[in-house]
C-alpha cells in the first residue's frame, strides 16, 4: 500500500486526532505519543496502519538559560552589604565621640575587605595577579592607617616589612599557581604553600628582631620552619608517587 | 538631538522590576494560529507598523535615583523564532532593551510581554492589531479597526497611555492581609525547563454546566481547580487540623468598572478558596463558596479600596525620597514574602475572544498563557474562542498531579477535554 493509501485510510477511520487515555478519560492530541497528565502510552489498535505526519503546537527546540552567575550584580549586593555596618559605626561614633575616631578602623577593614572580596567582581575578566597586587597595597595601607590612628612609630620597622613579606610570598605563590603555561598539582600547591608559611615565620621573627635591636638569628621560628618544611618536601615527594598517594586517597576520602 | 520621552512605570508595574530574577521575569505570552504558515517578513514590516501606535510598548527600563522609569526606544525588537519553552525568562540585554518579544512557529504568532508593560487586555490588543497589520500587509485583508484592533495610521491617544491606577483611585483604603494558603511544592525543575499542558473544550457546553450551577465559567472552573488542589493536599496525609486554606487567585480587568482605554496594566486580582479544616467540602459547596466570594469582592467599590491601598502607598513621601537600591531590597522581600503566598494557584481568564469575521477567517485559534511565578508552580490561564475554551496550565514541577486531577473531574463532570502539551521532556536541547 503506498503512502497515499495510507493517508486516505488514515483519514476516513480518523485515527489522527481520536486517541483517548485508557487511565485520565481525555482525548490527546495526535502528537502526544504518552498522557502528558499521567505518563501512559497512548496505544492505537490501528498501530499496525502508519500515521500520518502529526503537527505540534510547539517546537522541538528550547530555549537555554547558561549558568553562568552575574559578577557585576554579586558585586553590588556584596558592597551594599559592606555599607550597613559601616554606616552603623559611623553613626554610633559620630554619636557617642562627637567624631569620627576608632570607626576608622572599621572603615578601613571594610574597605579592605571590599576590594578584596568585592572588586575583583566588577570585572569582566579575572585578573589574578593585579588583583592581588592592589589587595597587597591596600592591606599595607590599611596597617599603616593603624599605626597612623594609634600614633606608633612601628610602621617602617615592623609593619611594613611584614606585610610586605607577606604579600610578596602571596604574590609569587598566585604567579605560581595561576600561571598558564602549566598546571601546578595539588599536592604540590601544598608544599608551596608549607614553604611560604616557613619561609614567612622565619621572616616575620628576623624583623622582630631587628625591631627589638637583639642578634638577628632565627631560634624560635624554626620550631614551625622545620615541621612546614618537611610536610611541604613529604607532598612534593607524594605528589610523584602514585601507588602511595592512591593509598593515602583511598583512607582519607570525606 | 531631541531629549527622548520616558514615563514613569504604572503603579501595579513598580514590584515586577524589583522582583526580577537572573532566572525568571514575569512574563505573559499571547498567541494567535493562523491559516497558513507565518512569513517572518511580512510579521516584521507588521511589527513596525504597530510600533508606532502603541508608545507604551517600544520602551526599555532604566535606573533613576528614586525609581525605575520607561524610556522610549527606537526600532523593534528582532522577530524570533519561537521554542518550546514558552516565557522562559527575557535577558533584557539580549533583547536589545526590549520588554516583550515576538515569536513565530508555523501558522502561530506570539507575543510574550513582561508585565511591566501592560496586562492581559492591554496585550491582546496588541496581539489583535498585530496580527490584524501582518493580515493587512500579506492578505490586503481590510479589516474594521476599533478600541480592541488598533488604527495604526492614526496617533496614539492620551488615554491609551494613562496610568489608570492613579486616575481612578480614591482615599480610602483597605487592609492587605490575607491568611497564607496551601502550595503544592513538587520537584523543581531546572528554571529553563516549563511544561505547558493546554486543554480545549467546549465552550457551549461548559457554559451550560456553569449556568446549570447559576455561576460563571472562570467560577466554575475555578471551583474545579481549588477541589483539585484540595484533593493533592489532602493525599499529603497532612491532619485535618494542620491543612492550610486552598485558594486560586483571579485577576480581575479593571477596565469593566471604569472608563479608560489604557493600555497599560489595570487589573487586580482577588482569592476565592475554601479552608479544609472544616471538613470535606462538596463541588456545589465549593461553588458557592467562589461565587459569594465573588460577588462580595469584585465589586467597584471594594477593588477601588484595594487599589487605593497601593497607590497611598506610593504617595508617603518617605518611602518615595529613598534610594532605589534601598526600595528595591524591600520590595524583593515584599515579593518574596508576601508574592504568592496567599494564593494555591491562579486561573487568570482573558473571557470570550470576539474578531471581527474579516480577521476570524484567517485566525483558527487563539491562546494565553501565563509564566511561571514563584511559590505558585502550577498555574493555569484561559481564553475561549470559536466556541472552545482554550486552557493552558504552566507548571515549573515535575508532577502532574495538580492538572490531572482538575481535567480528570472535568471529565467526571461530562466535559470533553482535549489534551496538547509542549513536551518538554523529548525536545532537543539546544541554544
Amino acid at each position: 500500500m503506498n503512502k497515499r493509501n495510507h493517508t486516505k485510510l488514515n483519514e476516513r477511520n480518523g485515527h489522527k486526532s481520536m486517541s483517548y487515555c485508557v487511565n485520565c478519560g481525555v482525548e490527546l492530541a495526535s502528537a502526544e505519543k504518552k498522557c502528558p497528565l499521567c505518563g501512559v502510552a497512548v496505544i492505537n489498535p490501528a498501530a499496525s496502519v502508519p500515521e500520518l505526519p502529526v503537527s505540534k503546537s510547539y517546537p522541538t527546540r528550547m530555549e537555554m538559560i547558561s549558568r553562568k552567575i552575574d559578577r557585576k550584580y554579586f558585586a553590588s549586593l556584596a558592597s551594599i552589604l559592606l555599607m550597613i555596618p559601616l554606616l552603623i559605626t559611623v553613626i554610633v561614633d559620630l554619636i557617642t565621640g562627637g567624631g569620627l575616631s576608632w570607626s576608622l578602623y572599621v572603615i578601613g577593614a571594610l574597605f579592605l575587605l571590599f576590594v578584596c572580596g568585592a572588586l575583583p567582581f566588577f570585572f569582566p575578566k579575572n585578573r589574578f595577579f593585579l588583583f592581588m597586587t592592589f589587595d597587597g597595597l591596600v592591606l599595607m595601607g590599611y596597617v599603616f592607617l593603624i599605626a597612623f590612628i594609634s600614633g606608633g612609630d612601628w610602621f617602617l620597622p615592623l609593619g611594613l616589612p611584614i606585610s610586605g613579606s607577606v604579600v610578596l610570598l602571596a604574590l609569587g605563590l598566585t604567579t605560581l599557581f595561576c600561571g598558564k603555561k602549566h598546571r601546578v598539582a595539588g599536592l604540590s600547591k601544598l608544599a608551596a604553600v608549607l614553604f611560604a608559611s616557613g619561609l614567612l615565620t622565619v621572616s616575620i621573627e628576623l624583623i622582630l628582631d631587628a625591631y627589638l635591636k637583639g642578634p638577628i638569628i632565627p631560634k624560635w621560628s624554626l620550631y614551625a620552619f622545620v615541621p612546614c618544611v618537611f610536610l611541604g618536601l613529604c607532598a612534593a615527594v607524594l605528589q610523584h608517587r602514585r601507588n602511595f598517594k592512591e593509598q593515602i586517597k583511598k583512607r582519607l576520602f570525606f | 538631538m531631541a531629549a527622548k520621552s520616558w514615563m514613569k512605570l504604572d503603579n501595579a508595574a513598580k514590584i515586577y522590576p524589583a522582583a526580577k530574577r537572573r532566572n525568571w521575569t514575569a512574563l505573559f505570552r499571547l498567541s494567535a494560529c493562523l491559516t497558513e504558515p507565518v512569513d517572518p517578513v511580512a510579521l516584521r514590516a507588521a511589527l513596525e507598523s504597530c510600533a508606532k501606535r502603541f508608545p507604551t510598548f517600544t520602551l526599555r527600563l532604566r535606573r533613576g535615583m528614586f525609581w525605575f522609569y520607561l524610556e522610549h526606544i527606537d526600532g523593534v525588537p528582532k522577530i524570533q523564532r519561537d521554542v518550546a519553552n514558552p516565557c522562559v525568562r527575557m535577558d533584557l540585554r539580549e533583547n536589545r532593551g526590549f520588554m516583550f518579544r515576538v515569536r513565530y512557529f508555523e501558522n502561530t504568532v506570539a507575543v510574550e510581554i513582561y508585565h511591566v508593560l501592560t496586562d492581559g487586555t492591554g496585550g491582546f490588543v496588541f496581539l489583535k492589531t498585530l496580527v490584524a497589520e501582518y493580515l493587512r500587509i500579506k492578505y490586503g485583508a481590510v479589516i474594521p479597526r476599533d478600541t480592541e484592533i488598533l488604527d495604526c495610521s492614526e496617533a496614539p491617544k492620551p488615554d491609551e497611555l494613562e496610568d489608570a491606577f492613579f486616575k481612578y483611585a480614591k482615599s480610602h483604603t483597605a487592609p492587605r492581609g490575607e491568611s497564607s494558603a496551601y502550595y503544592f511544592k513538587g520537584t523543581l525543575e531546572r528554571p529553563d525547563v516549563i511544561h505547558i499542558t493546554n486543554a480545549q473544550m467546549p465552550l457551549d457546553l461548559l457554559l451550560a454546566k456553569a449556568k446549570e450551577k447559576k455561576v460563571t465559567l472562570t467560577e466554575y472552573l475555578t471551583a474545579v481547580l481549588i477541589l483539585a488542589i484540595d484533593k493533592v493536599q489532602r493525599a499529603e496525609g497532612r491532619p485535618q487540623r494542620k491543612l492550610k486554606p486552598v485558594k486560586i487567585c483571579v485577576p480581575i480587568n479593571l477596565r469593566k468598572f471604569y472608563p479608560t482605554h489604557t493600555l497599560r496594566n489595570f487589573s487586580n486580582y482577588t482569592n476565592p478558596g475554601i479552608d479544609p479544616r472544616y471538613g470535606l467540602f462538596s463541588f456545589d459547596e465549593v461553588l458557592s463558596a467562589v461565587h459569594h466570594h465573588m460577588g462580595s469582592e469584585v465589586t467597584e467599590k471594594k477593588l477601588n479600596a484595594k487599589i487605593a491601598t497601593n497607590v497611598q502607598v506610593e504617595k508617603v513621601r518617605v518611602l518615595r525620597l529613598m534610594p532605589l537600591f534601598i526600595k528595591n531590597i524591600a520590595m524583593k522581600m515584599t515579593f518574596k514574602f508576601v508574592g504568592d503566598r496567599q494564593t494555591s494557584s491562579s486561573i487568570s481568564n482573558l473571557g470570550a475572544v470576539k474578531l471581527p469575521p474579516e480577521m476570524e477567517q484567517y485566525v483558527t485559534r487563539m491562546d494565553f498563557i501565563l509564566g511561571p511565578l514563584s511559590r505558585n508552580r502550577v498555574i493555569a490561564a484561559m481564553l475561549s474562542y470559536q466556541n472552545t475554551v482554550y486552557f493552558n496550565f504552566t507548571r515549573i514541577i515535575k508532577e502532574t498531579f495538580i492538572e490531572r486531577e482538575f481535567f480528570r473531574m472535568l471529565v467526571k463532570l461530562g466535559i470533553p477535554v482535549r489534551i496538547e502539551s509542549n513536551q518538554i521532556g523529548e525536545t532537543r536541547e539546544c541554544e
